[in-house]
């Protein structure tokens, strides 16, 4: 990421492109309008099968990646995700209902770089994205 | 192994009818050496020498044959595996010396561990059951994410002023579709809850009794009504006395009554039966001559109450709750008992006055010649749809915490089975018998509860009876502490005075607690989950 050191905060933050796999439409409008007012590319998947065709295709910097999902959960997108080696590895954020330690742990383990349970606060959610990022 | 446990109980045997190695040596035919190194296990024995050991020292061939022994030391090994018993050095040597020595106390406790193991596994699987309820984890789930979104957009209207007026409105409307949709998700659950709890099956016929009584709210009007008719007709200045009762039971029943000293309570079963014996046959009734004036006064209104208003009971025990013989026994007696209340104690005047004298139970009982247990109880009953009094809970136990009382509100669930929170004011009343403990407590949910309680002792019967002792507390929630005379300078709602308690240790996510007996079943993290 060298070549976006000599920009602006903004304009660094509009060069990523984040994707958010999440199956409640209330929390992928607030996430979208929090994500796009920070200047972020943003795409959305409803579904654990669209977010696996969305990493392909859109190539995101960072997954927002909620567990509980239709089709295939967010786990096993995780899982299959890490599990490619030979594809883009963007930063994973997972973002959750499932709040126990196990279920924390198992995220780390299948390889996400962050776990947030929800109900979380957007400040925390978007500090996080950035220090993914800026890691 | 098993060879090891032949020569020890060879030995105890030998030792237990007192004869000396040399003596059994001789008797079998053996060298004294030769028995010490088979009694120290250094040598394995069978066929012919057993049996003639076996005969000699009167054992069964069979037992020492050794294979019941080897399962028993097995079984007791099993109990080493236990994490329970990780800092105990459990060895095989010592299973097979309590096996040798004495297999029925290895024998229980393998039938102990046996049923202790079952009743986890039991535990387990209803916590099982809770925690992943697909009923329970989708409401939620649903109940988390109508969360999120009510605080996620409830921050962007709060921190992005530069909102567009469109937008505005739209996330506000979302605001508020959420919070509707979180309210229908909460109250979903909430009833599902309390459905399951309602049909939850009684295990005891006592249950079964208890759930019958907090089902009607602990009040009865057809009962009321009869209690009342026969409060007119015996009343005279307001009260009805031992001479009215026994004369409207030897008029309308044809019951005589005579009171004697008892030396032994008549039933062990039913402790309060202590002070009566009703003689159907006879149709004799006996009081006891050394129980307290209130509590003849109340047996006898309670066996009146029981002949002359016997349909009315009968009729209330048709209930689909009670669905055991012996619950409606039990039920019968519980009801015959409410309508002595509600025949001594008359609902309106007893209302009245425990209203006007701010539930002051000592005032309570001067007025109406009646004991704190018997006011409690019928404080308890006021429930009338239009003119309640305070609502109450009561719990009756006894020293070792034995709860043989109990009823509960909607929101003070006292426990079933076990003693409650060892804090709670019933049990600190026996410090102080006879003297009134008033207690603001906190359960851990922030909900505050005036507690009331008295430790009384009822006077034994004769020399030897041991003297019945309980406590018996009032809960009611803190919000009437102004309405009763123990919530002066105690209540105070801000939760300063007040004292942290649970409802039980199971139950109790307090985990600081000095009082704390047992750990809690489900930690509070998976009970909010």
């Amino acid at each position: 990421m060298l070549h976006l050191e000599a920009l602006a905060p903004e304009e660094m933050r509009l060069s990523y492109k984040l994707l958010i796999a999440e199956d409640e439409p209330v929390i992928v409008e607030s996430l979208k309008f929090l994500f796009e007012r920070e200047g972020y590319t943003v795409g959305v998947a409803t579904d654990g099968r669209q977010a696996l065709e969305q990493l392909q295709s859109l190539s995101p910097d960072i997954l927002v990646l909620d567990a509980m999902m239709r089709h295939i959960n967010g786990f096993d997108v995780l899982k299959t995700l890490r599990a490619d080696t030979s594809g883009p590895q963007p930063k994973v954020l997972m973002l959750t209902a499932k709040g126990q330690e196990k279920d924390r742990q198992l995220a780390l383990e299948l390889g996400a770089d962050a776990y947030i349970a929800k109900p979380y606060a957007n400040k925390d959610v978007l500090e996080t994205v950035r220090k993914l990022l800026e890691a | 192994m098993v060879s090891a446990s032949i020569g020890i109980r060879l030995r105890e045997a030998r030792k237990k009818l007192s004869l000396t190695q040399s003596k059994l040596a001789k008797d079998v035919g053996i060298s004294v050496s030769y028995l010490n190194l088979i009694e120290h296990n250094k040598r394995a024995i069978g066929g012919a020498l057993l049996n003639r050991l076996a005969d000699k020292l009167d054992l069964d061939v069979s037992k020492l044959s050794g294979q019941e022994d080897a399962r028993l030391i097995q079984q007791l090994g099993e109990l080493s595996s236990e994490p329970l018993m990780h800092d105990l050095p459990l060895t095989e040597k010592g299973a097979q010396s309590v096996v040798s020595r004495d297999a029925d106390w290895a024998r229980a406790t393998i039938r102990l561990h046996n049923a202790w193991r079952s009743n986890s596994e039991l535990v387990e699987a209803l916590s099982d059951q809770l925690n992943h309820d697909p009923y329970v984890l989708e409401r939620s789930h649903e109940i988390l994410t109508h969360i999120t979104s009510v605080r996620s957009f409830a921050e962007i209207l709060d921190d992005h002023a530069d909102l567009p007026a469109s937008q505005r409105t739209r996330f506000t409307s979302m605001l508020a579709e959420e919070s509707e949709k979180l309210g229908t998700s909460a109250r979903a659950l909430f009833r599902f809850m309390s459905e399951r709890e309602q049909n939850s099956r009684p295990t005891t016929p006592a249950d079964e009794v208890d759930d019958f009584i907090i089902d009607r709210n602990n009040y009865f009007p057809e009962l009321e009504a009869e209690a009342s008719k026969l409060f007119n007709r015996l009343q005279h200045s307001g009260l009805i006395d031992e001479r009215a009762l026994i004369d409207e039971l030897a008029d309308k029943c044809n019951l005589t009554v005579s009171f004697e000293r008892f030396s032994t309570p008549p039933s062990v079963h039913r402790p309060e039966k202590s002070h009566f014996v009703l003689n159907e046959h006879e149709n004799h009734l006996v009081l006891n001559a050394t129980a307290p004036h209130t509590t003849s006064r109340f047996q006898l209104a309670r066996v009146l109450f029981a002949k002359l208003c016997k349909e009315a009971i009968d009729t209330q025990l048709t209930d689909t709750l009670l669905v055991s013989d012996e619950a409606r026994e039990r039920a019968f007696h519980a009801l015959a008992r409410y309508g002595a209340g509600a025949m001594l104690l008359p609902y309106d005047q007893f209302l009245e006055a425990a209203e006007g004298l701010r539930y002051d139970v000592q005032m309570l009982m001067t007025r109406f010649s009646a004991s704190f247990e018997q006011i409690c109880h019928r404080l308890v009953t006021l429930r009338r749809p239009g003119a309640s009094a305070v609502p109450f809970a009561f719990l009756r136990t006894d020293l070792a915490g034995n709860s043989s009382k109990r009823f509960s509100l909607p929101d003070l669930r006292l426990p079933r089975h076990g003693g409650a929170c060892p804090i709670w004011a019933i049990y600190r009343a026996f410090l102080t018998p006879d003297r009134v403990v008033t207690q603001l407590a906190r359960l851990p949910d922030d909900r505050q509860f005036l507690f009331m309680a008295r430790a009384i002792a009822k006077e034994a019967s004769a020399y030897g009876v041991p003297t019945q002792i309980y406590s018996v507390m009032l809960a009611c929630n803190a919000n009437y502490a102004d309405r009763l005379v123990y919530g002066d300078g105690i209540a105070t709602l801000d939760g300063t005075s007040a004292t942290d308690v649970g409802v039980s240790c199971r139950l109790c996510p307090r985990n600081n607690c000095q009082q704390r007996a047992f750990a809690q079943v489900l930690p509070t993290s998976e009970l909010s989950q």
